[in-house]
């Protein structure tokens, strides 16, 4: 793999890892320039590595070609938007990353910590979450996966190592994304044709321990922190995020997922 | 709901949310949290011995001394914090 440095050095074994592969409808160069800015200044020695176009603040950019593209479909104020997107490399990762240890993470998730720090100090080989925290409505919620009780786990932040474990889950999670129609029968979720990486590592997740849909192993103890679409963002800055709903505006100093990326921009 | 009290419910979730959150830690490779429960446990805890952690891995404690004052003293960072933030929102 050709990687492009930029001056600084790196010599750490562990590090960041994120896409910025932008779209005709999307800048995600400017979403990932944030998300790096914020990883930056909170854990300033740990270093990022974007794979895609280059991101300002990057420790190493990661060129990639022949990227599969998806589409989604979504609602915001009472407008249908749809929108082609390439989140179908992450299944790459574990090749890509130039980490011993690595923390996946989407372009729109927003630290306001260093909280992330304790996944490159995990020894689990793999850590996902399988809750999430809507900050909006103050409410810890589980999904599922179709039609069972199985609880959805979410690519949004994956940590991982390069032991067997890793291996086996990229293995299985790239197995799930080819065979994804029939996982979409087996396991009777509603296909509206969107690829999910969050239902093929489910399902990943669910193969490597043993179909137990309770187990936790793997599983990031805290919960994945995100606001909706239904929430507006008023203001982006380093330690504090302003998010807007109907009812108020409010400060968030956590982590968190921004669903409603046109704000970002 | 008065507009300024449902704000200060808001942030008060939320603040307790992100201690909640903050109060993870890692140790000899383990997750652990340093919630009351895990206060009190370590407390029952007199020499080395094998705790699980958050995701059922068991890991080894040799020193039970060093461990009982990372979980006090994270939880007690949190805490602090908490008792801080708190105020600001309520006075």
């Amino acid at each position: 793999m050709n990687y492009m440095k930029n001056t600084k050095n790196t010599h750490n074994d562990v590090g960041f890892l994120l896409y910025n592969i932008p779209t005709p409808t999307l800048d995600y160069t400017k979403i990932a320039t944030i998300c790096v800015s914020h990883l930056k200044h909170h854990m300033p020695n740990i270093p990022v590595a974007v794979c895609g176009a280059p991101v300002d603040g990057a420790d190493i950019v990661i060129p990639i070609d022949s990227v599969k593209e998806n589409k989604r479909t979504y609602v915001h104020k009472s407008q249908t938007h749809k929108e082609m997107w390439y989140n179908l490399t992450r299944d790459r990762s574990l090749d890509i990353t130039p980490w011993e240890r690595t923390v996946l993470l989407d372009s729109d998730y927003i630290v306001q910590s260093n909280q992330l720090q304790l996944l490159l100090q995990s020894h689990s080989p793999v850590m996902m979450y399988d809750t999430i925290y809507n900050i909006k409505e103050d409410l810890v919620e589980t999904e599922y996966l179709g039609n069972t009780a199985i609880p959805l786990k979410w690519a949004t932040v994956l940590a991982f190592d390069h032991s067997d474990v890793s291996h086996e889950l990229f293995a299985l999670w790239q197995k799930a994304l080819a065979n994804y129609k029939y996982y979409e029968l087996l396991y009777r979720w509603r296909g509206d044709g969107t690829v999910w990486n969050d239902k093929a590592i489910t399902i990943a997740h669910q193969q490597l321990t043993n179909y137990n849909p309770a187990s936790k192993q793997y599983i990031i103890p805290w919960h994945h922190p995100f606001a909706s679409f239904s929430c507006d963002v008023e203001h982006v800055g380093l330690d504090k995020i302003v998010l807007r709903d109907q009812k108020s505006a409010f400060q968030v100093h956590t982590d968190v997922h921004i669903l409603n990326k046109q704000e970002l921009l | 709901m008065h507009k300024r009290i449902f704000t200060a419910k808001r942030n008060i979730h939320l603040l307790h949310q992100r201690m909640k959150t903050a109060s993870h830690f890692v140790y000899q490779g383990g997750m652990f949290t340093a919630d009351r429960e895990m206060v009190a446990y370590t407390n029952a805890l007199t020499e080395s011995c094998c705790i699980e952690d958050l995701n059922g891995t068991p890991i080894w404690i040799e020193d039970i001394e060093d461990f009982k004052h990372k979980v006090i003293s994270k939880h007690q960072e949190v805490m602090n914090e908490l008792h801080e933030e708190y105020k600001k929102h309520t006075q």
